[in-house]
């Protein structure tokens, strides 16, 4: 089932002079099995949207659904988010200074714990979504804090996977990673997506959105401003919404103002780009 | 003239694995060099043995002809400032206006001396309009710019940022990025040494420093350095998007001449 918001408000600090109006009526769908990013500047409401999504925070008004959850201001029980959070697993901004356990292993643990699993049981997980992550085993006896940032990172990440969610929630995974450790994690959540994991993706990285997204939310000053596919966005001008032009396609602009015919429905990363401009010169 | 001599530096964490094996550099005044490496390539951990933080091997590095030890550490650090990644981990004031006054009354600049200063350079990194504001109230880039202030009112000759910019969006990148060249173009004698995964930000450098297990693999100018795109691969950082592109195009027998721009590009391709 997709997840839904309704005209969702969320106002932090109510009837303070702190009052702080994070989202104001954002109505939206996430697609089951789809890799939606949610784009927007700092502030705009990005990282309140992604905490109602498991129940962290509650709508001031207006509902969420994900799956047969219902989200309510009125409707709030704590048995039913204490469920829906096994289904959405949330990773957040710099995950690495979440991590606390003694080992690895106990740390990737910790969450499958206190859903009530048996510790072999749960090792056995444990172990398995590191190996997903890319963590050798001779690591798994270490202390989360042995190992470098992009580690680190990973070792989070697992920590949710472990968890088995059906849908995961990421806020910018990769702020802070070298190429390398970024285009791995990339291809990793693609391969959960194809593997049927919605991935929900917050990003500023609008390059990311043009190669891996499916669904794309724009935000800004608490509001949707856009819901559509990349292909779409990209057709316009992005920059009506403060975004960047990703690089490639500002180099499938110019080079089609210079005449060149392209098919822009096979380019999704560089490599198909100069695969249909070798095709173009032909 | 150098105001950093870094000679046959060596560090490790645990006496186990050197994550500085054996690096030389040095910077001159009113240089701008960039440092770039894949994560765990010993970066930060220089960045830390230059102020001081961590403690280098003897005699390895000279800042401003001084031995960094810890007889001349105050000297030293009297003359360098960073600035760290996480916007939120350096705010130490309740406004803009004490952030910036912190230094300041550390070195127990006199209360009516304070004012001035602190209006001349929150003006400089444009936040002026913001001293009253509480930390709360900024984005990311204007913690980066409010920390940079704070260290410019010090007076240093030479600024370390440590992946300053890599926690920020890219309206956030682009306001430091700006404050970075304004600063340098008020005092060509400031020297700025960047840690960053940004390529775009560090090919706008004087000199790239390629890092890889603790080693420096390459250093040169940026437009030199690209001639060996090998070093950028087997080091596990990313080539700019411009040569990634020329390369591609040549594996598939386009050979470009002129890469200045990508519109150079287009245009050849086009022809």
């Amino acid at each position: 089932m997709p997840i839904n918001f309704k005209n969702v408000f969320y106002t932090y600090s109510e009837k303070t002079p702190f009052r702080h109006e994070a989202l104001k009526g954002v109505s939206l769908t996430i697609n089951d099995g789809s890799f939606t990013c949610i784009v927007g500047h700092t502030g705009c409401g990005k990282s309140t949207l992604i905490q109602q999504l498991n129940g962290l925070l509650i709508p001031t008004s207006g509902s969420v659904d994900v799956n047969e959850y219902h989200i309510e201001k009125k409707n709030k029980s704590l048995k039913k988010l204490h469920d829906l959070r096994k289904e959405v697993g949330v990773v957040f901004q710099f995950s690495e200074y979440q991590l606390f356990e003694e080992t690895i292993e106990d740390d990737v643990a910790f969450g499958p714990m206190n859903f009530g699993m048996k510790k072999e049981d749960v090792l056995k997980i444990a172990h398995e979504c590191l190996k997903t992550v890319g963590i050798p085993e001779d690591y798994y006896k270490k202390s989360p804090f042995e190992i470098s940032g992009g580690e680190k990172r990973r070792v989070a990440i697992a920590g949710i996977l472990a968890l088995q969610p059906k849908t995961l929630v990421l806020d910018e995974p990769t702020a802070g990673l070298d190429p390398r450790g970024t285009k791995y994690i990339l291809d990793l959540f693609k391969k959960l997506n194809e593997q049927g994991t919605t991935i929900v993706f917050v990003t500023h990285d609008i390059n990311i959105v043009y190669e891996y997204a499916t669904d794309v939310i724009v935000m800004n000053e608490g509001k949707v401003v856009l819901q559509t596919v990349p292909e779409k966005l990209f057709a316009e001008d992005v920059e009506q919404y403060s975004l960047e032009t990703p690089l490639i396609q500002k180099t499938v602009n110019l080079l089609q103002a210079k005449g060149m015919k392209l098919d822009v429905s096979k380019i999704r990363s560089l490599e198909d780009l100069v695969k249909e401009i070798a095709e173009a010169r032909k | 003239m150098k105001l950093i001599e870094v000679n046959n530096l060596v560090f490790s964490y645990d006496k186990k694995i050197n994550v500085v094996d054996g690096v030389s550099f040095s910077v001159e005044s009113g240089k701008y060099i960039s440092i770039i490496g894949h994560n765990g390539s010993g970066k930060s951990t220089i960045a830390k043995l230059l102020i001081g933080l961590l403690e280098p091997s003897k005699d390895s590095i000279k800042a401003f002809g001084l031995d960094l030890n810890a007889k001349n550490l105050g000297a030293i650090r009297s003359r360098i400032g960073i600035v760290f990644q996480n916007p939120d981990n350096q705010f130490v004031g309740s406004t803009v206006r004490d952030d910036i006054a912190f230094g300041l009354e550390n070195r127990r600049v006199p209360h009516e001396q304070m004012d001035e200063i602190i209006n001349k350079f929150a003006e400089k990194v444009r936040m002026s309009e913001f001293l009253d504001k509480e930390p709360e109230n900024l984005s990311g880039g204007q913690k980066q710019r409010v920390a940079i202030a704070g260290i410019l009112a010090m007076n240093p000759d030479l600024i370390i940022f440590d992946e300053a910019t890599s926690m920020l969006d890219p309206k956030g990148k682009r306001e430091v990025r700006e404050t970075i060249d304004l600063m340098r173009k008020e005092n060509p004698n400031l020297s700025i040494i960047s840690i960053t995964h940004d390529l775009e930000e560090a090919f706008s450098s004087d000199e790239v420093i390629v890092l890889k297990k603790g080693k420096i693999v390459g250093h040169d100018k940026p437009e030199n350095i690209l001639e060996n795109p090998g070093i950028f691969v087997e080091s596990g950082v990313d080539l700019p998007f411009k040569s990634k592109f020329v390369n591609l195009l040549s594996q598939v027998g386009i050979e470009i001449k002129n890469d200045e721009s990508l519109e150079r590009i287009v245009e050849e391709l086009c022809q």
